[in-house]
């Protein structure tokens, strides 16, 4: 008998309620290494990866970028399963710049998509009372300023404006002679804060870089859900509303990251890049009703520490030609148990290759690719749902970006 | 890129698991028969229906075995439609479904009603398509399954239910000689609820140690009985099988829906009462119903906590009517007191027992079906989903507050395949219960 149960769901691989990496290609150039640049300052993209090194850069830089994230997720029921695929590529990107100041001090900018979740699974799925869709965008815009203490170590800071839009979307177990079940549509946004600092440090033909990004705590304060197909008889046993107001908050963990880089000769740097993504300190996220109380719920929480170690390297293949590999292990954040097909996590394996081409003077295209094998994650004594099953996902990004210094 | 984006998207990139191993272990469900009562037969929303004898749980376990070498499952079914349903005086009525309406208060309110039933149901159908492998007939007590009696068209001892499909509904067969038909290699048989429940179900009217219908039956007469059902399935292929036992009324809608001191007054409305009545006191908010003692409509009392008001008091008459205060104290058929519920504990720990024994000395499969209906005492979650045993809200169980809906029915299929697969080292995977059909509202 054939078991195979293939459900296909689109998410860029940060989400909402737990998982545990940043998202690994905010800029194209350390998307190659395994989505990491701690200790290399190569181009504007150190904006993002780490802000104290800017100020190393010789010139002033643009970068600006875009990738596709195509993730399969697969998920076996343990009863019959039901065949399911979607396949809805996300294209994140980004933009940054960096601009030379007097007295050693350098300034940046950078926009980009710090965390993305696009979830869908058929709308009749064996988890459609959990979630049947859900997406979450951000954006982080961030200015900065560093300064060059000397020539061997450099430090900046600079304060986060983030953003968020969520919407999720499961099915209500309610049924009439003429619904099967019906629909509620969770839709919020909001922005809040936080800050990031950063430390570069060059000795000879080593580079060391330290970068801390802060918790930013995002406050939804506008959710509404809205109700669709509900039987009368519902509304009159449970008092359902067609349309109720909610405050919830989207929380991304504090990060710090770091990085040593050694330079080989002058065409080969291998790099190594430990970060810690401090998951264990979200809370759960509560779904807080204003006026229909009842509705209240939350769901969460209970996270481990996301740990990921990056082994890297750039080779200068001659003047007008970088490639670049990357390795990466990671932990899930998400404990046994708590697994949720919203965003399926779990420990996993990446490796990732790039390349980049001097078109013109100053002018760089770059390509990379990555792609995430997840381990398999069997849930059998799921707490969260009592949804069990097993899942499996394959994660592959393609990033196409081009920067200029001048 | 977007070629390689395409590409990807279209070709590879699919995950594959390896298939879970599916086996039957040591049984053998090649013949399958089921024996029981109403929970066996497919009976909800107080009628014997298609939509539910369709998902009766012993039509999913045969799905189930169908996995492992299980052969054909028939049931002797009603037409679509309104189903099966007797009155008091065995007239044909419709199974339940939910009206909207208005109180006299002006409040909507949902309220469960029949209409008319379908004749033709009630015809012969016999061994149209027999032998019938479920073979669960709403109503048999245990001691009914060997009777002859029970087929014939005399009501009763004979049962309407068995009487459609009875293979010789005029002299001779019985639910045993039937079920030796299937010449079964694996049965379920979930015999005892009736023994009790027909007397907890009519709010105690009937007397213990007694075999007519709203009675208790003897333990001694319940355990001969036993013994003999599962003498004569040994007596067959099937040296395996699997036995339920009987859970406790006090999980039920129908017994627990309308709490004991339901009453709600207004302060005017207590002392009104306070100043007609100088037995009780009354006092603003939840106030105990008062009810007739058994036998008796001269004096009057309350309820007390342990004690239950049936859902199938008038209900109208609750919320409009005074029933429940001294003017019009509650019958004591739609009462169980605290020496009735006493009752039906002692005899349902007492057969439970015997049932338990019985599947040790027998290496039989024992389905705890006490814990498994005192589990949603507290709202169980399963694939998201929170279900309790109140009536009608995210419930296992169906309009008629006693016998379980369609997802009610995956449940315990579960709940057998759990404990056939840990008897029989089978590897039956489960149902996905949300995927069955829960109340249907208006």
């Amino acid at each position: 008998m054939k078991r195979r149960i293939l459900a296909l769901i689109l998410f860029v691989p940060t989400v909402l309620v737990a998982d545990g990496f940043h998202m690994n290609s905010q800029g194209i150039k350390a998307l190659g290494m395994g989505g990491f640049a701690t200790a290399t300052a190569n181009d504007a993209s150190t904006v993002f990866y780490n802000v104290g090194a800017i100020a190393h850069l010789k010139q002033n830089t643009f970068a600006a970028g875009f990738s596709a994230v195509l993730p399969y997720t697969s998920y076996l029921d343990p009863f019959d399963g039901n065949s399911d695929r979607n396949v809805t590529p996300s294209f994140p990107f980004h933009f940054y710049g960096v601009y030379k100041l007097k007295n050693k001090f350098t300034t940046g900018f950078a926009v980009f998509t710090p965390y993305t979740v696009n979830t869908k699974w058929e709308d009749d799925w064996a988890g459609r009372y959990i979630v049947q869709e859900e997406r979450m965008q951000t954006l982080n815009i961030q200015p900065a300023l560093a300064y060059e203490i000397n020539e061997h170590l450099s430090i900046g800071a600079g304060p986060i404006l983030a953003w968020a839009h969520t919407k999720r979307r499961h099915a209500v177990d309610v049924a009439s002679s003429t619904v099967e079940f019906g629909e509620a549509e969770y839709k919020s946004s909001g922005t809040g804060f936080g800050f990031n600092a950063g430390l570069h440090y060059i000795y000879n033909n080593i580079s060391i870089g330290l970068n801390y990004r802060s918790m930013q705590k995002i406050k939804l304060n506008n959710g509404t859900v809205t109700y669709s197909d509900i039987p009368q008889g519902a509304v009159i046993l449970e008092g359902t509303p067609s349309t109720a107001d909610y405050r919830s908050a989207v929380t991304l963990p504090a990060m710090i990251e770091t990085g040593i880089a050694y330079n080989l000769n002058t065409k080969f740097t291998a790099t190594f890049n430990f970060s810690l993504a401090q998951w264990s300190k979200v809370d759960a996220v509560s779904f807080d009703f204003v006026d229909n109380k009842e509705l209240t719920f939350a769901e969460g929480g209970n996270y481990d520490d996301c740990l990921s170690f990056n082994l890297g390297g750039q080779y200068q293949y001659n003047e007008r030609m970088v490639f670049r590999a990357g390795l990466v292990v990671e932990n899930s954040p998400v404990k046994d148990g708590y697994g949720s097909p919203a965003s399926p996590d779990a420990n996993k394996f990446i490796y990732s290759g790039g390349v980049s081409y001097l078109w013109k003077q100053g002018l760089t295209v770059d390509g990379g690719i990555m792609i995430q094998n997840y381990k398999s994650r069997l849930e059998s004594n799921n707490v969260s749902y009592n949804f069990n099953g097993e899942y499996k996902t394959t994660l592959y990004i393609l990033g196409l970006g081009i920067s200029y210094a001048f | 890129m977007f070629l390689f984006i395409g590409l990807l998207s279209l070709s590879g990139c699919k995950n594959s698991f390896d298939e879970p191993a599916i086996s039957a272990g040591n049984a053998d469900f090649t013949h399958f028969v089921a024996l029981g009562g109403y929970f066996t037969a497919g009976f909800g929303d107080g009628a014997l229906t298609y939509d539910i004898q369709k998902n009766s749980f012993p039509a999913i376990l045969a799905s189930r075995f169908a996995l492992v070498g299980g052969g054909d499952f028939k049931q002797p079914l009603v037409n679509p439609g309104p189903g099966l349903a007797y009155d008091a005086g065995y007239n044909i009525i419709s199974k339940l479904t939910l009206n909207i309406s208005n109180d006299c208060h002006g409040n909507e309110v949902l309220i469960p009603f029949r209409s008319a039933g379908d004749p033709s149901n009630e015809n012969w159908i016999g061994c149209a398509t027999c032998p019938y492998n479920n073979l669960g007939v709403p109503g048999a007590k245990s001691f009914n399954l060997s009777q002859n009696t029970f087929g014939r068209n005399l009501y009763p001892p004979g049962n309407p239910f068995y009487h459609r499909f009875a293979s010789d509904n005029v002299q001779s067969s019985t639910i045993l000689s039937d079920a030796a038909l299937v010449n079964p290699t694996f049965f379920v048989l979930w015999v005892g609820n009736e023994d009790v429940w027909q007397y907890a179900r009519s709010g105690g009217i009937g007397d213990i140690d007694s075999i007519g219908m709203n009675d208790i039956t003897p333990v001694s007469t319940f355990q001969s009985a036993y013994n003999g059902i599962i003498s004569s399935l040994l007596a067959g292929n099937a040296s395996k099988g699997a036995l339920a036992n009987i859970p406790n009324i006090d999980c039920f809608p129908f017994f627990t829906a309308i709490p004991y001191n339901g009453l709600q007054l207004t302060k005017a409305e207590a002392d009104h009462l306070n100043a007609t009545s100088n037995i009780i006191t009354f006092h603003e908010g939840a106030n105990a119903y008062v009810v007739y003692p058994p036998n008796s409509s001269n004096y009057y009392r309350q309820l007390g906590p342990g004690e239950f008001v049936l859902l199938s008091v008038p209900q109208d008459s609750l919320t409009c009517d005074s029933l429940g205060t001294p003017q019009h104290p509650i019958p004591a058929n739609y009462i169980l007191d605290s020496a009735e519920v006493n009752n039906i504990r002692t005899y349902t720990a007492l057969y439970n027992n015997f049932i338990a024994s019985v599947a040790a000395v027998n290496d039989l499969a024992l389905v705890d079906m006490q814990s498994f209906f005192n589990s949603f005492k507290q709202a169980q979650m399963n694939n998201g989903v929170h279900y309790t045993n109140q009536y009608l809200k995210n419930s296992i169980f169906s309009l008629d507050g006693l016998y379980p809906n369609a997802r009610g029915n995956a449940f315990i299929a579960n709940t057998f395949i759990k404990s056939i697969n840990s008897k029989y080292l089978s590897t039956l995977p489960l149902v996905d219960a949300n995927s069955y059909r829960g109340n249907t509202l208006p």
